[in-house]
């Protein structure tokens, strides 16, 4: 696997990664205080290529990086043909949800911000809500509080940040983790990227990469 | 002092690449035109849509002179970039179409095209699917009609994971009619049944290329309903050759043929062996 090559998206995914690849890689080349984005493969190991989310799945199908990790938030609002989802990692487990000031569903003409338009336009289209999209790209939270909106649709983990601003969820939209992306021409002619999406699953179920 | 444009050391590299990549189009429609394909002219933004897809716009095209049924294959091509809607991008490609006539006579003429588009390179590798295929192991699964569309739909969009998810709901193990085989394997096992002309047609082609077989395979276009292939060179991010057999119906007509698209960008490297 030492021909291989990363990309991993930055934040809480590349944190909860490093147990994975320990587990099926070995050792993590990112030194805890390192700011560096690329990490070349070093004969035992992989190549590591740190990039924004909604940048990984790019990368992978242009070729640049032979398989990537990334949310399945981000696949949904950004989608790549050109990629193959090959694994779920089941890491960085998170939803998508519509949150509001109260838990009353929708109703007529309401204003909702998100960072994710095409999951959010989706959701309004399938419930047949009539909704405008107001687009940002965080801090979704102030947007009830200072008005701007009556609803928000954001990733959640604990809910703790929709608490804090007193606001309450109305409904699950997708559940998302981390998954294993790859390019379709190199899972095809480089055998090492089925072997590290194997490894991975196998880590992932607990069990020896010999005996998976 | 004045330069010569053509002494600028950068300019002159830019036009022999172009150069490169005009003879390498030359070459390929030139092998075209040698084997009796016929041009046919298709439109980038007709139907106020840009072309995403050369097939229906020969189809389009044909549609337009009154039927006759064809007495054997009808070779066609088209060449011209296609557009991505996703990353607004155009790429470059040379589209080969055989419509009609028998699976067997169909299958020969591609399998002469991809030896011809093989020859003198590194070894590149084709991945081969079956639709038919995979809706009988589906079927066989016991999934439900919708949940064979569903499992067609995520393969066709890159998604297994959730494919396999369902595949796996009915069926703990089945999952593992994913895998990528070997065909050299996969022939011996026989694992499904397919027509002898398939068989027949991989093994003229695995003097030149690595072949293998994988179910999950089953082409960019929802019009695919047989054979599906892909071509890929090594170390190259992208497909050479994408296609597969087809059967649509437009304008009022039902066509059935087998098809591929050349990416000329992914085939040149190829041919120049650059990684």
């Amino acid at each position: 696997m030492s021909e291989l090559t990363v990309a991993i998206a930055k934040g809480r995914i590349l944190d909860s990664f490093r147990v994975l690849w320990e587990g099926s890689v070995g050792h993590w080349p990112i030194p805890d205080t390192s700011r560096q984005l690329w990490f070349p493969p070093t004969g035992q190991s992989p190549g590591m290529l740190i990039a924004r989310a909604r940048d990984i799945a790019t990368l992978v199908a242009l070729g640049v990086a032979d398989v990537g990790v990334v949310g399945l938030d981000v696949l949904r609002e950004y989608p790549t043909p050109d990629v193959l989802e090959v694994a779920d990692l089941e890491i960085s487990q998170c939803r998508v949800v519509i949150a509001g000031t109260h838990t009353d569903w929708p109703e007529g003409p309401v204003r909702i911000a998100t960072k994710y338009p095409r999951i959010a336009d989706a959701f309004l289209k399938q419930h047949q809500i009539a909704g405008e999209l107001v687009s940002l790209s965080g801090s979704l939270e102030l947007a009830p509080v200072l008005g701007l909106a009556s609803y928000i649709i954001d990733i959640v983990d604990t809910g703790r940040t929709l608490r804090e601003h007193d606001l309450f969820e109305v409904s699950t939209i997708m559940a998302s983790s981390a998954r294993l992306i790859a390019n379709p021409a190199h899972y095809y002619t480089k055998p090492e990227v089925q072997e590290f999406r194997d490894r991975m699953v196998c880590i992932r179920k607990g069990a020896p990469y010999a005996n998976c | 002092m004045m330069h010569y444009l053509g002494e600028v050391p950068e300019l002159q590299q830019w036009l022999n690449k172009n150069l490169q990549q005009y003879q390498l189009l030359v070459d390929l429609l030139t092998g075209l035109l040698d084997r009796g394909f016929y041009p046919v002219p298709t439109d980038p933004t007709g139907h106020q849509n840009f072309r995403m897809d050369h097939t229906l716009a020969i189809i389009d095209t044909l549609n337009r002179f009154p039927y006759r049924e064809p007495n054997g294959p009808l070779k066609v091509f088209s060449t011209g970039p296609v557009y991505k809607p996703t990353s607004s991008q155009w790429t470059e490609t040379v589209d080969v179409e055989i419509l009609g006539g028998t699976p067997a006579e169909s299958l020969a003429l591609v399998d002469d095209l991809l030896l011809w588009l093989c020859r003198g390179a590194t070894r590149p590798h084709l991945v081969v699917g079956n639709l038919a295929s995979l809706h009988r192991a589906l079927d066989a699964a016991g999934l439900t009609d919708l949940e064979i569309t569903t499992v067609m739909s995520h393969l066709r969009n890159g998604n297994r994971v959730d494919a396999e998810a369902l595949l796996a709901n009915r069926v703990p193990a089945s999952h593992r009619i994913f895998h990528t085989v070997a065909w050299s394997h996969f022939k011996t096992a026989g694992t499904f049944d397919l027509p002898p002309e398939y068989y027949s047609w991989l093994e003229k082609l695995t003097p030149l290329s690595d072949v293998s077989w994988d179910l999950a395979s089953v082409g960019t276009w929802p019009y695919y309903d047989g054979l599906v292939f892909s071509l890929y060179g090594p170390n190259i991010g992208q497909p050479l050759i994408r296609g597969g057999q087809f059967r649509l119906a437009l304008g009022g007509r039902s066509w059935q043929g087998i098809g591929f698209t050349v990416f000329v960008g992914a085939y040149e490297q190829f041919v120049q062996g650059v990684s």
